[in-house]
């Protein structure tokens, strides 16, 4: 007999167990999917509780509902008019923000920094409304830690790219003055594909200027070496390394027979 | 006879049904216009435009075909029951798991046209942000006067293009189809225990929330170091055994960002979100029939 | 058995529970039908004394709470039994933006109509029901008598042998209701079986051979409309030459044969009459 009461539980075990079956099948499934986003450093939507402080509850919902790129991107523009109003911590804090909703996003962790690191130091340096000298030289370099301290969490989220190596390499260089950890950071960069060509010469220009210059020779030589065609790479201007290794022959008396033979290279633009 | 024929009768129906709702029409065409404003970002560097082209038209398509998915499905059964037509059409030889199917299938039809069309105006805004942004790198070549200055310009056309073609967005757009058809299967088979249109779309809105969280529930469910009491395991052992990871649609951001998403893992995300649809309109499909009607 | 009766219900009985277990309501209790092939019968009784809910069991639409449900000789939640069957549902509506023709191609399409069938069957339908002015209209621009008749045309559109039209003249202009009694006794004529509802209880006298009165979803008459309406050993004379100045003479000659005149007019009952006597015996019996 099929009365109601049989018929409704049927139809509620069925669902029940095909739940609870599909529920046991995906669990696994689902964590292998996990452990290959981690590997493959797919940054899901994991609230931290860093981005909970940071987040009102509303926005919270909307980004985890798959709109963290539309979120981030707003408030990114809002970053901006904060930029222009000169509103330099608000800025700060709300270009941290988009970079916690989006930290696959080079763009986000470049721009932040560079904001940070170049043109708020140097506002800050160049405060009207503060004589003296001392505070606004120590605000820069508060400006500047805090690009590169950005960054630096920005290759820990995007380590597989050369953009932000390149970038913190860059901001090591020129705001920093640290040369020898400029090269070590040019030199990632240079190791993934699509690195720019400038980005291999990077790493020898900062060795000789960091004084390393044994190390800069040996590095030149081994670039030289590694590319016995010359060719194929635009920019990689050989006839300036060619003259890189020259100079340090030179100056590191290297004797005439241990001399490398440049004397076949082009112009390769 | 043939539950093919039934079905597609059912479906085109509903898909005819749908295309005349004033709601979802007026919900599409705000998509559109919206989706047709995606430019206003125009005063960044062409870089972060097609970032934010890209985050805003995926954005939009996908919170658009959800809203529609649920508002679509969420009216389907009542409308049936309050013009009664469901009692004309269960009458005739048909099964109740192919009116449903029929049902879910024009609104499928319905929403897969939507996202055709969003996807167009959006493919229209990124070519035509493209065509803008080439012509002034021509420009740029044609200025151009020493040879590294060409290659430059040159290079920089070429990364405009690969920009604005990027094959990998195509795939991006069949996953948030996949998510806007997995959404409409579980206001579906909410839809067949609800007894008012507002609890179809409140429940599946959660369980949509859920589905974002669901990764973070398994992890502490799973995770014995987690310190979390024992009804509390329980409650995360329910949300993690019953609701799907919409998760695996983060993929969505790692394309639009640029970077490399293997084809390999792609496909994993789509089976699994397709094993979840066929899991979801079996157990809808499991509720109806017990449904009184 | 089913080739006899097309419909059996055994100790029906339908309870809808209320929420928060605030008891239940009793739609149908026990209820016993047989329906025979070829007959029209009627499922009679005010609005909620059950016949809907009647009507969705035998369609499968709902299950009973108790008893069995035949249809055809087998579970009506069976598609297949119900292909040999029609059905109009109380005031139908159907999806607005059809035309009668696209409605009807549609119906057909869910009764397995084949293609090369359909178009010939809708022609046949649409002057069935005289909605030839109606045919390429939609649904949303016609008036309550002729979505009733398009109701018609799609129950019938598969030819089925059992057709179940509930409140078919509900709302109805008389001019209307007229036509459907007529189709109703064409399809009778055709060997068709007829159950049809309504809670306008004069419209249907013609029509039925058989009724059933529900009230509070119990049958509380059932038997052939000639016999309930007869009332015992009384008869109608038909008589010329009547005039009223002689009743007297008349009654006069009636005794001597035994007989007594009772009344003067029309002396069959109505419906109503004995839905409303039949209402009072079951409350005296429980009483």
């Amino acid at each position: 007999m099929t009365s109601i009461a049989s018929r409704r539980w049927r139809a509620w075990l069925a669902a029940a167990l095909l739940l609870g079956g599909w529920g046991a099948f995906k669990l696994p499934l689902e964590r292998a999917l996990g452990a290959e986003q981690v590997r493959l450093r797919y940054g899901g939507a994991r609230v931290t509780p860093e981005m909970r402080d940071l987040v009102s509850q509303g926005a919270a919902m909307a980004l985890l509902s798959g709109f963290r790129g539309a979120v981030a991107d707003y408030l990114w523009v809002v970053a901006h008019t904060y930029w222009e109003q000169r509103e330099w911590f608000r800025m700060h804090r709300l270009m941290e923000l988009v970079c916690l909703l989006q930290p696959r996003s080079v763009l986000f962790w470049d721009m932040s920094s560079w904001h940070m690191a170049w043109n708020i130091a140097h506002d800050a340096r160049n405060d009207p409304d503060e004589p003296r000298l001392a505070k606004r030289l120590w605000a820069e370099r508060k400006w500047i830690d805090a690009g590169r301290q950005l960054l630096q969490r920005g290759v820990e989220n995007i380590p597989d790219r050369y953009e932000l190596w390149a970038r913190l390499a860059w901001l090591l260089d020129q705001r920093v003055g640290d040369h020898a950890a400029a090269a070590e950071n040019w030199r990632r960069a240079a190791s993934f594909p699509g690195a720019p060509a400038y980005a291999s010469r990077q790493v020898g220009y900062q060795l000789e200027m960091a004084g390393k210059l044994d190390e800069a020779y040996r590095y030149w030589r081994e670039l030289w070496a590694a590319h016995p065609q010359k060719s194929g790479e635009p920019f990689m201007l050989w006839d300036r390394i060619a003259d890189r290794i020259r100079q340090l022959e030179d100056r590191l008396q290297i004797p005439p027979g241990q001399r490398l033979d440049t004397s076949g290279v082009r112009d390769h633009r | 006879m043939n539950p093919l024929a039934r079905i597609a009768a059912i479906a085109r129906n509903t898909l005819l049904e749908a295309l005349r709702q004033r709601v979802l029409n007026v919900i599409l065409v705000f998509g559109l216009v919206v989706l047709a404003g995606a430019n206003l970002f125009s005063e960044f560097s062409f870089d972060d435009q097609f970032k934010f082209i890209k985050d805003y038209c995926l954005g939009v398509m996908s919170l658009i075909g959800v809203i529609m998915a649920i508002v679509a499905v969420a009216q389907l059964l009542p409308a049936e029951m309050e013009a009664r037509t469901i009692f004309t059409i269960l009458s005739k030889p048909v099964r109740r798991w192919e009116f449903l199917m029929g049902k879910y299938l024009g609104v499928v039809a319905m929403l897969l046209l939507t996202l055709l069309l969003m996807t167009a105006v959006s493919a229209a805004v990124l070519f035509a942000q493209e065509h803008s942004l080439v012509s002034d790198a021509r420009e740029g070549l044609a200025r151009a006067r020493d040879p590294q200055a060409i290659e430059a310009a040159k290079a920089s056309i070429a990364k405009i293009a690969a920009a604005a073609r990027d094959p990998w967005l195509l795939a991006a757009v069949v996953l948030v189809s996949l998510k806007v058809l997995l959404v409409a299967a579980i206001a579906l088979a909410i839809s067949t225990i609800a007894t008012s249109m507002m609890f179809t779309v409140v429940v599946t809105s959660l369980i949509y929330i859920a589905g974002h969280l669901e990764s973070t529930a398994r992890a502490v469910w799973l995770d014995p170091a987690q310190p979390a009491g024992p009804a509390a395991k329980v409650f995360l052992a329910i949300v993690s055994i019953l609701i799907p990871d919409l998760g695996v649609f983060n993929l969505i951001d790692e394309i639009v960002l640029g970077n490399t998403v293997t084809i390999v893992y792609l496909l994993k995300a789509m089976a699994y979100a397709g094993g979840c649809l066929t899991v979801v309109l079996l157990v809808a499909c499991a509720l109806f029939e017990s449904r009184e009607l | 058995m089913s080739d006899t009766h097309p419909i059996r219900l055994r100790g029906v009985a339908k309870h809808f529970p209320l929420h928060w277990r605030r008891g239940r309501v009793i739609a149908v209790e026990n209820l016993d039908l047989e329906i025979r092939r070829g007959e029209v019968f009627g499922l009679l009784g005010p609005n909620g004394s059950g016949k809907s809910t009647t009507l969705k069991m035998i369609l499968g639409l709902t299950p009973p709470t108790r008893g069995e449900v035949e249809l055809f000789g087998e579970p009506p939640a069976r598609p297949d039994s119900r292909r040999r069957l029609g059905f109009l549902p109380e005031s139908p509506y159907f999806y607005r933006f059809l035309s009668g023709a696209e409605t009807l191609r549609f119906f057909g399409r869910l009764c397995g109509v084949p293609n090369r069938r359909l178009d010939e069957r809708i022609d046949e339908l649409i002057a069935l029901v005289g909605l030839a002015h109606g045919r390429d209209r939609p649904l949303a621009t016609y008036s309550k008598g002729m979505l009733q008749r398009i109701g018609l045309a799609q129950a019938l559109v598969h030819d089925p042998e059992l057709v179940l039209l509930d409140e078919p003249t509900a709302g109805v202009d008389p001019m209307g209701s007229r036509d459907i009694k007529d189709l109703i006794l064409r399809l009778k004529a055709a060997g068709k079986t007829v159950v049809l509802s309504s809670h306008l209880l004069e419209q249907v006298e013609e029509v039925c051979d058989r009724v059933a009165i529900l009230h509070l979803g119990r049958k509380i008459v059932e038997g052939p409309l000639d016999s309930l309406l007869s009332s015992g050993d009384r008869a109608t004379l038909e008589v010329s030459g009547y005039d009223a100045a002689r009743t007297d003479a008349i009654r006069a000659a009636l005794a001597s044969a035994g007989a007594q005149l009772v009344a003067v007019g029309r002396p069959r009952l109505t419906l109503e009459e004995i839905f409303v006597r039949e209402v009072r015996r079951a409350g005296g019996d429980k009483g």
